[in-house]
């Protein structure tokens, strides 16, 4: 019997304000416990909330981003339950009219395009956190609480473990293009809770889903969805029904546990909070955002292929902000945007695997490419000196100096080899004149090697022509 | 002489004029409050912060700096308002230790006003109540009578006024508090616009018709406070953003043309025989002066009070379920876990009518009845609203009584919640309708605890209700 | 008909506990005043506009930062605090 899986991903993502939701205290990570707090915040008695302007904003740009409908009129609600982390017991939330609804995101898993389409995005404060204080007790601190998030949810469109990390990039890397969000999962900046039904293939009856959450990485989702997928057929292969519930996912271990039972299924009492008035956003507002949204990841690779790469390569290079941000900084001091592109991918890139940090800015890497451009040195030489340059940290026009790396340019000095070469290789020089045009590779080779690989080839090449042809 | 008699108009004249120093007139006010313990009118007493502040306005006088009309003057704050670095306790168990790190925002104005503050008043425990009986820690009796209530939930702050306890009282109004409680200890009471005073700072009840008001000897006194409390504040969305009003310009001395509204629906079922009587009788006075009286419909008015315990109730039991005893309040420390410390502290913490107000505000938000209640009654509401919008057409004020009945005997409707709730009758439909109202008193009973009426404006006619209110006041109230 | 389980069901919602004879108090104060407001229900509102008094997002607060509590006042009224923090039961 084959399954299908059925996913929909909820994905909070923490936005980069300078202030929390709903007060004035300062939205940073690491700061020392309940040092960015307020009686807001705090939920001490008495304290009011206040809308914090750019959290709606940011709001809005992600509903634009990802091609949603934006509420003109928007309401907040109160989500009530008790846990220690949350100050007031009830979260500022949205329910009835969030700001977006509908829109998609469209992924790539294997060549093969694929919509997802999202259900709504709407605002609300993060909890504060709870540290376990070695001692069997737990310890509140309140200074992510308040912090204004993004709720993203989707449709039942994934169908995969793939999907979903298809999904989870391209999420990130686009809302790293807005610049709305930090987007590190280490962080906490961007979290996912997973629900997940198998149904029998081809079926129209979904099954029940489970909700999975404490899923702290991409690989955590991975292993989550494949785990939780293969236990549901499991139990339904012997004969079990599945039950609802919420799991907690346990990374070290490979496995899930259960959170809730299903009696204590919780009744938020949602209600509009009265202490919030609802917003009103006018079209005229939306288009401005949307004027003023950065360019995303599909505009840049447009832009990058009307410059002249190639629709792969252009694909690479916006995968990831930073790079793409290296990229266009690096055209910025030299403009050949084929031979940054090419180093980049090719070395750049490469030497990110093994490497988490770019260990050359944007400014020493042109220099070098610029080398490179006007012919100074050759190209393999310059893939010599990117080496040394990542790891000494050297400017190339040092490096290039202290490995005697200049390539050779003078057209006499080269003419001269040229001509050396042509004297002392007469049975090659006999063969290109017969007809073995490649013939002239070894004697552009002898040129170079008596010139320590420091001759133009470009120039050996053209030069050795010309002589072999007079 | 005993200058805590006066009204804040005149004692502050006294002062402007160097005839009585603020240090002398607060330490009477707190000889007062030692002599009248047994009214149990406040919950704390700051000696200290009110003397230092009184030298420091003595002090400013002294150099001849221009100062405003509270300056000096000594005034007494419901104890559900935070003062920073005094207890907020809001007649609670729960809350008896709790420390305020920071002021409400109308402290604050008061403050800039050089009004010093002598201490926290008594309420019924987290403001729900409307005889004061519901404090956790003892019941303030009325001043005219020791065996009856005070009414509530600012039942302390009136009574402090009445009994010279300080020249005015600050409390909040969220079905009536403030003016049901002025109405029975004879003093006046304004509840104003909803959104017109700043509820920062105010431990909130109902978020959505909780308005702080002043408790005043006379209604002059009233707008002098009025104006040191207005002002909009950008720590609260539903503060009004408008120009501020200078309420001491109201005072015109004539009601000649005004039109006064009588709500049809208002029956006198449940209305006692000589407060019916009384306000025949301010009827008569108000058309002598020459005012027109106006039969009005206000169809849903009947409606409000069930509006107001579905809404309330709801708002309430959101907003009190931040005291877990983590952050703050008095809390076991042998609780098993999380849900053990919630049900240990809460069950602990909260007095009978504050659970009864939780359960049943939880019951109306849950799954299947948000619809039903909630959402039915704000719906109501907007009626309401409508209604009164289009009989303010035909009138410039409204004349209700303020209390079904004058003063009842301390344990009389304990037992009966809803007998308790119906006693807001005249004041709810004013909060669920988010209208300014002022209690004025006028006269006693035979036993000899006041009456008194109440005068509903439209929103923001603040200046309106004063005028009117005052022709009645001046002449025969304290201030005549 | 409010129920005992109905009660029971809201004094866990309301983080409450109640013995025996409270919950029997309740069931009957909440099925008075439950009566009570049921009147309600006969009242027409079917022309009543849901969202109203709404703010424009040009009016809202702006992103600047204000100043916080300090971590000292932050924690002054916990009945239990340890390294700075609210200190509670160990919650999973």
């Amino acid at each position: 019997m084959k399954y299908d899986t059925v996913i929909g991903l909820e994905v909070h993502c923490e936005l980069k304000t300078k202030t929390k939701c709903f007060c004035g205290c300062k939205n940073n990570f690491g700061d020392e416990p309940n040092s960015n707090c307020c009686p807001v915040c705090l939920g001490f008695p008495g304290a009011l909330p206040v809308l914090n302007k750019t959290a709606v904003e940011y709001a809005i740009m992600a509903g634009l981003a990802f091609n949603c409908s934006i509420n003109n009129e928007t309401v907040f609600e109160r989500k009530n339950y008790f846990y220690p982390d949350l100050s007031k017991a009830y979260q500022i939330s949205q329910l009835e009219k969030p700001l977006c609804v509908n829109g998609y995101v469209e992924i790539n898993v294997n060549g093969t395009t694929k919509k997802i389409r999202l259900n709504r995005i709407h605002l609300e404060e993060d909890a504060g956190k709870l540290i376990h204080d070695g001692m069997g007790g737990t310890v509140v601190d309140y200074n992510r609480g308040g912090v204004p998030l993004i709720e993203i949810v989707t449709e039942p469109d994934i169908a995969s473990a793939d999907e979903a990390i298809a999904f989870l990039e391209t999420l990130k890397n686009t809302i790293a293009y807005t610049g709305i969000s930090d987007v590190k999962m280490e962080e906490g900046s961007l979290r996912c809770d997973v629900n997940l039904s198998v149904k029998p293939a081809g079926s129209n009856q979904l099954g029940t889903r489970t909700e999975m959450k404490n899923l702290n990485s991409f690989k955590a989702v991975f292993r989550a969805i494949n785990y939780e997928q293969k236990r549901q057929i499991e139990e339904i292969e012997d004969g079990h029904e599945i039950v609802q519930e919420t799991l907690r996912w346990d990374d070290a271990l490979g496995e899930s546990k259960s959170m809730r039972s299903k009696e204590d299924s919780q009744d938020y009492r949602y209600f509009p909070d009265p202490d919030l008035l609802p917003v009103y956003i006018s079209n005229e507002e939306i288009a401005e955002i949307k004027s003023k949204l950065p360019i995303l990841p599909n505009e840049l690779k447009a832009k990058y292929v009307s410059y002249g790469l190639s629709d792969y390569d252009a694909g690479l290079l916006v995968e990831t902000k930073n790079i793409s941000d290296y990229f266009n900084e690096v055209l910025t001091h030299i403009s050949n945007p084929k031979l940054v592109a090419n180093f980049i991918i090719n070395e750049t890139m490469r030497k990110l695997k093994d490497d988490n940090t770019n260990k050359i800015d944007a400014k020493n890497l042109a220099e070098l490419l610029l080398l490179i451009d006007k012919n100074e040195i050759s190209s393999t030489a310059g893939k010599q000196v990117f080496e040394k340059m990542w790891e000494t940290g050297k400017s190339a026009g040092e490096l290039v100096e202290q490995l005697g790396l200049k390539q050779l340019n003078n057209d006499d000095e080269i003419l001269k080899m040229v001509l050396e070469a042509i004297s002392n290789f007469p049975q090659s020089v006999a063969d290109y004149k017969n007809g073995k045009t490649s013939a002239i590779g070894f004697l552009v080779g002898q040129v170079m090697k008596n010139s320590k690989g420091k001759a133009n080839p470009q120039k050996v090449s053209l030069m050795l022509k010309e002589e072999l042809e007079k | 002489m005993d200058y805590t008699k006066l009204s804040i108009l005149e004692v502050s004249k006294l002062l402007h004029d160097g005839s009585v120093t603020s240090e002398e007139l607060t330490k009477q006010v707190l000889n007062n409050i030692k002599q009248k313990q047994n009214l149990h009118a406040l919950t704390s007493v700051c000696e200290e912060y009110a003397l230092k502040k009184a030298r420091e306005v003595d002090a400013l006088f002294k150099k001849g700096e221009k100062l405003p009309l509270l300056a000096g003057v000594p005034i007494t704050i419901k104890d559900n308002i935070n003062i920073k670095g005094l207890k907020t306790t809001c007649s609670s168990k729960f809350l008896e230790n709790f420390v305020a790190p920071y002021s409400a925002t109308i402290v604050e104005k008061l403050e800039q006003n050089y009004a010093v503050i002598v201490g926290k008043n008594n309420l019924d425990e987290f403001a729900m109540g409307s005889s004061t009986e519901n404090s956790a820690f003892f019941t303030t009796p009325n001043p005219y009578n020791l065996e009856y209530v005070s009414g509530g939930s600012s039942g302390g702050s009136a009574c402090a006024v009445a009994a010279n306890l300080g020249f005015a009282g600050v409390g909040t109004d969220t079905g009536g508090s403030v003016r049901q409680p002025a109405c029975l200890c004879g003093v006046v009471g304004l509840k104003p616009t909803y959104g017109l005073v700043s509820r920062y700072g105010i431990v909130a009840f109902a978020s959505s018709l909780d308005q702080a008001g002043p408790l005043t000897k006379t209604v002059k006194d009233s707008a002098i406070m009025l104006n040191a409390l207005t002002g909009y504040d950008e720590k609260e969305e539903t503060s009004v953003k408008r120009e501020k009003e200078d309420y001491l310009t109201s005072f015109s001395g004539s009601v000649k043309g005004i039109k006064i509204g009588l709500i049809k629906e208002i029956g006198s079922d449940g209305m006692d025989v000589e407060v019916k009587e009384k306000l025949e009788s301010v009827i008569e006075f108000y058309k002598n002066q020459g005012a027109e009286f106006v039969e009005l419909s206000v169809p849903f008015v009947n409606n409000a009070l069930a509006c107001y315990y579905i809404l309330s109730s709801a708002e309430a039991a959101s907003n009190l379920a931040r005291f877990d005893g983590v952050k703050y309040g008095v809390s076991v420390f042998d609780a098993k876990n999380i849900n053990d410390l919630y049900l240990k502290n809460r069950s602990n913490g909260f007095g009978k009518e504050v659970k009864r107000r939780i359960m049943l505000g939880n019951y109306v938000l849950s799954s299947g009845y948000y619809d039903a209640y909630y959402k039915k009654a704000k719906k109501v509401q907007k009626k309401l609203v409508e209604q009164f919008n289009k009989v303010f057409e035909s009138c410039d004020v409204i004349l209700t009584p303020t209390s079904p009945t004058p003063a009842f005997k301390i344990g009389e409707k304990a037992n009966n919640p809803l007998s308790m709730y119906l006693s807001d009758v005249y004041t709810v439909p004013v909060n669920i309708a988010e209208l300014p109202a002022i209690s004025v008193p006028c006269g006693f009973n035979k036993m000899g605890l006041p009456i008194g009426f109440q005068l509903i404006g439209k929103k923001f006619s603040e200046k309106t209700l004063f005028n009117v209110a005052d022709v009645y006041d001046s002449k025969n109230g304290e201030a005549k | 008909m409010i129920t005992e389980k109905d009660v029971k069901h809201i004094a866990s919602l309301s983080k409450l506990e109640f013995n025996e004879a409270e919950i029997e108090g309740f069931v009957s104060d909440l099925n008075n005043i439950v009566d009570y407001v049921n009147t309600l229900a006969k009242v027409n509102t079917d022309d009543v506009k849901e969202i109203s008094n709404l703010t424009p997002l040009k009016e809202l607060r702006k992103d600047e930062i204000k100043q916080s509590l300090s971590q000292e006042e932050a924690i002054m009224n916990a009945p239990k605090q340890k390294d700075g923090g609210f200190s509670v039961p160990k919650v999973v």
